[in-house]
């Protein structure tokens, strides 16, 4: 009976350390952003501190991270709303009606959207530069395109197929056609599961680097490629603007976890 | 509107926009890769056939990054799978209730938050000199430890925040998926006075592999890429210890050398390589869910 309590009792440590592990360094860095130029390069770490605003205030009055904001609040919703429009009605006819070619088109969509960016990024760097769409936000929401509209696709297919059909059916004994069914019928039962989906798709583009780091360099940096731009500033590491644009990063995907996080399981629900 | 009218109002223009988005810049690649195209180099663009893939065969540089590649792939996979498998009973046996519920919220958090803010939140705790992993370690008597900048350690150390993003993200959703295995069986299986490890060994996790197998499959695809975290951290130093494909092919192409049709011709190979996997793995999950 003791060994079965320890047993218990060291699986509860485990798990209190494994909570400890996975949330600290979000919060060190948010915390970090806080501390004054002093407290952030003091060893050993100073876990209590004045907050102070001052790395803030440094970070809105330069120009990359202000330009990198305003850029990713704009691209980021343009590229998802077209994911949208575009996915939406094609993962409906993915879900309800048969045609010729279907598992071909649908590997098509899994490919763009789990295609290595490395792949698709120099082939884009070469053909913006001769369109001289490099470095503009038209550019890269065209590029993210590639991204949002297979993932929505690909995401939606699910939360159509999980109404029942009868619902459907229904309807269009009711007289109603095809798009308005989808419109009236199938779109209000599935819309909480569908926005979940654009909640993460939203993630999805907000968080991307790799291609908007390529294809822009100063007029549409989008906020992870003016964040990551520290990197490459010198030895003298500026920590106390890092944690700050970081923790600015961080937001909107941290506030809309709190949404999405009940869909979580319906975006590893691959068939 | 009729299917038909439904058809080409909605599928055909949607998938005339992702045929030219998919198409276009491949086809532009490989007629780039065949050619010689430099950005640093005024002189006229000529085509040379297969050089730009048969030199990649040859470069030393090249293959290592392949090799980086692959082992990335191998650490982040495996170590991530391995975390989820630990962690995942334990949480299901032991947490009830309101520290279930926080559980699965919290592991999830890693996983979405963006990569670069990852990268910079586990440099912050790295460093050498403010680094509170460090600090941790001098407290229990280890000397400072350079996680970045010693070559034997540099990718392992890079790896292990993507096993802290993926770790807990594959916890929490075996989490889930544990509590969908069926009761009876685990009471039919402790009736024959099967142990825990033998339970989840030979019971549990047969059961839900299939279920599994498109986390598998998008964690596989995931770990293609380590651009963000790699470029954050080092950008493929010390030396070139930790260049993966995509840091290589980022230098060659665009970053210091301008060689863009050298840089495409690897594209090309990756997007083969992505195709071979994906079309690999698809059939598998076809045949496991038919």
């Amino acid at each position: 009976m003791a060994r079965v309590r320890v047993g218990k009792i060291a699986a509860k440590v485990v798990i209190i350390l494994a909570l400890i592990v996975a949330v600290a360094p979000i919060l060190w860095i948010i915390f970090s952003s806080f501390k004054s130029r002093i407290d952030i390069i003091s060893s050993p770490p100073r876990f209590i501190f004045t907050p102070v605003m001052d790395n803030y205030a440094r970070v809105f009055q330069m120009d990359t991270i202000v330009q990198g904001l305003k850029n990713s609040l704009i691209v980021v919703p343009c590229t998802v709303a077209l994911g949208f429009l575009l996915g939406v009605p094609v993962a409906y006819t993915f879900a309800r009606f048969s045609f010729k070619r279907k598992k071909d088109l649908r590997f098509f969509i899994l490919s763009l959207r789990f295609m290595p960016p490395i792949a698709v990024v120099i082939p884009f760097f070469t053909i913006w530069l001769r369109l001289g769409l490099l470095d503009t936000r038209i550019g890269l929401i065209v590029t993210y395109m590639t991204i949002s509209v297979s993932s929505m696709i690909w995401l939606v297919i699910e939360c159509f197929k999980r109404i029942p059909i009868e619902y459907e059916e229904a309807a269009q004994l009711e007289g109603l056609d095809h798009l308005q069914v989808l419109l009236k019928i199938s779109l209000k039962i599935a819309l909480p599961s569908i926005l979940g989906m654009t909640i993460f798709v939203f993630i999805l583009v907000w968080n991307e680097f790799f291609l908007a780091f390529v294809l822009t360099s100063h007029n549409a940096v989008t906020m992870p490629v003016a964040s990551a731009a520290f990197a490459v500033v010198g030895m003298e590491v500026p920590w106390g603007q890092i944690c700050a644009s970081i923790t600015l990063l961080l937001l909107p995907p941290l506030v809309l976890s709190y949404f999405f996080m009940k869909y979580l399981p319906n975006i590893f629900n691959l068939k | 509107m009729s299917k038909r009218q439904f058809f080409y109002a909605f599928m055909v223009p949607t998938f005339l926009i992702l045929f030219a988005l998919a198409f276009y810049p491949l086809f532009t690649a490989i007629r780039i890769s065949l050619q010689n195209w430099d950005l640093r180099n005024s002189r006229p663009i000529s085509f040379v056939g297969l050089a730009n893939y048969i030199e990649m065969f040859k470069d030393y540089r090249f293959l290592n990054s392949l090799k980086i590649s692959l082992f990335w792939l191998c650490l982040t996979l495996g170590g991530s799978i391995i975390v989820g498998m630990l962690l995942a009973p334990i949480v299901h046996d032991n947490a009830k209730g309101a520290l279930k519920n926080l559980c699965l919220f919290l592991f999830i958090i890693p996983a979405i938050l963006p990569r670069v803010g990852a990268a910079y939140m586990w440099r912050l705790m790295y460093s050498p000199s403010i680094g509170i992993i460090n600090y941790l370690l001098h407290l229990v008597g280890i000397g400072t430890i350079r996680f970045l900048e010693t070559p034997s350690i540099a990718l392992i150390s890079i790896a292990l925040i993507d096993i802290w993003q993926w770790g807990f993200l594959i916890t929490a959703l075996g989490v889930i998926m544990l509590e969908d295995v069926s009761p009876e069986i685990i009471e039919a299986a402790k009736l024959d006075g099967v142990n825990k490890v033998q339970l989840y060994r030979s019971i549990i996790f047969p059961i839900i592999f299939p279920i599994s197998l498109p986390i598998l499959f998008i964690k596989t695809m995931e770990s293609l890429r380590s651009f963000d975290f790699i470029f954050v951290l080092t950008s493929g130093g010390p030396g070139i210890v930790t260049e993966t494909l995509d840091m290589y092919a980022y230098w060659q192409g665009i970053g210091s050398s301008g060689r863009i049709s050298y840089a495409s011709s690897m594209s090309v190979s990756m997007v083969v390589i992505s195709i071979v996997i994906l079309t690999i793995i698809w059939n598998r999950l076809e045949k496991w869910h038919e």
